[in-house]
């Protein structure tokens, strides 16, 4: 008797420390509660979506690393998945392993954790279109996945220590839309038209159980030239203090930029997708242009491209084309150049929907710009075609105003601060 | 009390002995459930994230206002927020992390996008039809732009992220922005160098 009223008290006593510890922990009073998201139970999605075609397969592949003109090799085949009779897939390749994990530990070194990639879809019908995507791999806080704990993540999955899902130290984000969503864009180029022919031909493709395909592509760098891209624009209007007034890029680039595909002889360019450009030229480097009073251009910085002729490795797959994507910041030919004259939007904040009205002497800055798209940011072998800048903290502005007691400057579709443009000047 | 001090005790003596700890035991659990209702009471409730008021920016933005001594200042950028939520909810205050003490002054709320379209100025006045915190609400659907009051103290005074702390209901949330700044004086010292705490 005694030793159970000593429990139940035991129990009381306990239980009631516990809810007022409850109590407590729940009443905290900020947001401590970032808790990383639950763990995988498989690989992350790396891209799903509507395919341009139905009832057929998607293979991602990868462009391989081609340093001379005339070198070629095979396309990298880094995952495939079955295309239903709607259009919907969804790829899944684990990061750990196959090929696909070299080119996630190159792309954490050398291209910001951005993977770029190919998707070719074939369907029943025989038609096969291309969409170039790219994809992040990024940790839970949104930012690369550090070298080292990748590298451990494959040696745990090469050891075979690695459970289910574990080596999924990160996932993936994509660039389509402004969320990071994996959910493939639109954007397509069509490779091959529908024929029975072309459907005999693929019939062996989506049916065949095993990589490589019967059908594969072989990539020869065809040609390659550094030119200036514009990176984005820069707009003033008056009393700004010229050396604390800036766009600056770097140092990593951080650029989204179209690729085109011509097939061969066609004589015509078709963009299917882009390239995610985000290569590292060191810490010190920037392409910055500081900038005084009523300015406003397209701001351009060197890139290299690549122009590549694609041959499948049989005639009956179909036929060569030709494809062009943005390699590298070079800052070559020029480390800064200014594009297209478009001052003419600027001076008119009055009439904007999104005005901000500074004070004298005052200053404000913005990184992880989104910026808009702009075509015509190049022209290469024929191609000219758009980019777009600015989803880090690699491109920033600052505008730093003088003693007058008004300075504007206005979004052209939102405020300040989360346009994709921003024009200065009332008017 | 032991055993061994009081060998001779009675029944009456064993069967009080429980009563005892049953009492002490219920003492000790009003205390706890005392306890438990005062921190209840006094600490702010929050929920397991940073709730349904969103800031309207994108990456990381700032502001840096340079001003005579003792001079108040207005920051706003605009600053907008934005009730993703389908309940109204109530702003309480606005935090600017890693700020001296005794430099914020308040702040308020206008509808967005209505004038003065504040990006940043000498002095601090709420203008009429504004709503000054604590106690502004802001319906479903609905976004505000807020302007921070401050007063420019001697040397260059920066913050790290704005917390809006605000509640639905019985829940208290603090949202998180990306909004970094400084204000310094005096203006001959800091004319062009109050740098904003941009990386």
């Amino acid at each position: 008797m005694r030793t159970s009223l000593r429990r139940l008290a035991a129990c009381v006593v306990g239980g009631g420390f516990v809810v007022a510890a409850l109590v407590a922990a729940g009443s905290g009073g900020d947001a401590r509660t970032h808790a990383a998201p639950p763990a995988a139970a498989g690989p992350p999605l790396l891209a799903s979506g509507v395919a341009p075609v139905t009832n057929g397969i998607v293979v991602a592949t990868a462009t391989p690393s081609l340093q001379k003109v005339g070198a070629s090799a095979p396309v990298i085949q880094v995952g495939t998945a079955p295309i239903d009779e709607a259009g919907n897939f969804a790829l899944l390749p684990d990061p750990t392993s196959g090929p696909i994990a070299p080119l996630i530990a190159t792309a954490l070194a050398r291209n910001n954790g951005w993977v770029n990639l190919d998707l070719l879809e074939t369907g029943a019908n025989g038609e096969t279109t291309i969409q170039s995507i790219a994809r992040q791999y990024v940790n839970a806080a949104g930012q690369p996945v550090s070298r080292a704990a990748f590298r451990a993540a494959r040696d745990a999955a090469s050891l075979g220590t690695a459970g289910p899902g574990s080596g999924a130290v990160g996932h993936w984000v994509g660039e389509e839309g402004d969320d990071g969503s994996t959910t493939v864009g639109t954007e397509h180029a069509v490779l091959q038209q529908p024929s029975p022919a072309a459907a005999k031909v693929a019939a062996t493709r989506i049916h065949a159980a095993v990589v490589p395909y019967s059908c594969f592509v072989i990539s020869t760098l065809h040609a390659q030239k550094n030119l200036d891209t514009v990176v984005g624009e820069f707009h003033t209007a008056n009393d700004v203090v010229l050396k604390d007034t800036w766009f600056r890029y770097g140092h990593s680039a951080d650029s989204s930029v179209d690729v085109g595909i011509e097939i061969s002889g066609s004589g015509k360019w078709n963009v299917s997708g882009s390239v995610h450009v985000g290569n590292d030229r060191g810490t010190s480097v920037f392409a910055k242009w500081e900038e005084g009073a009523q300015f406003g251009y397209k701001l351009k910085t060197g890139f290299l491209h690549k122009e590549y002729y694609d041959t499948w490795s049989q005639s009956a797959c179909g036929s060569p084309y030709f494809q062009e994507k943005a390699d590298s910041w070079t800052g070559t030919p020029d480390g800064t150049a200014l594009g297209d004259y478009n001052h003419n939007l600027d001076n008119n904040c009055k009439n904007s929907s999104w005005p901000s009205n500074w004070g004298p002497n005052s200053s404000t800055g913005r990184d992880s710009y989104s910026f808009t798209k702009f075509g015509g940011a190049f022209s290469v072998w024929g191609f000219s075609a758009g980019a777009q800048s600015g989803s880090s903290v690699d491109v920033q502005t600052q505008y730093q105003f003088g003693p007058n007691a008004n300075h504007y400057l206005c979004g052209n579709d939102g405020s300040i601060f989360t346009a994709h443009r921003v024009f200065a000047g009332f008017g | 009390m032991t055993a061994a001090s009081s060998p001779h005790t009675g029944s009456s003596q064993d069967s009080a002995r429980p009563k005892r700890l049953l009492w002490a035991t219920l003492a000790a659990l009003a205390a706890v459930g005392a306890i438990a209702a005062i921190v209840y009471a006094v600490v702010p409730r929050s929920s397991a994230g940073q709730g349904p008021l969103i800031a309207e920016i994108r990456g990381v933005v700032g502001i840096a206002q340079p001003a005579g001594i003792g001079q108040a200042v207005s920051v706003s950028g605009p600053f907008i927020v934005k009730n993703t939520g389908s309940r109204s909810l109530v702003l309480d205050r606005v935090e600017l992390v890693g700020l001296q003490h005794g430099i914020y002054r308040g702040a308020y709320a206008l509808a967005y996008p209505d004038p003065p379209y504040l990006g940043s100025r000498l002095g601090y006045h709420v203008p009429q039809g504004a709503h000054v915190l604590p106690g502004v609400t802001v319906a479903p659907h609905t976004e505000v732009s807020l302007v921070l009051g401050l007063k420019a103290e001697r040397g260059d005074h920066t913050w790290s992220r704005v917390d809006v702390v605000y509640h639905v209901g019985d829940t208290t949330y603090r949202r998180h922005a990306a909004f970094v700044g400084a204000v310094c004086a005096p203006v001959a010292r800091y004319r062009t160098s109050c740098h904003m705490p941009l990386k």
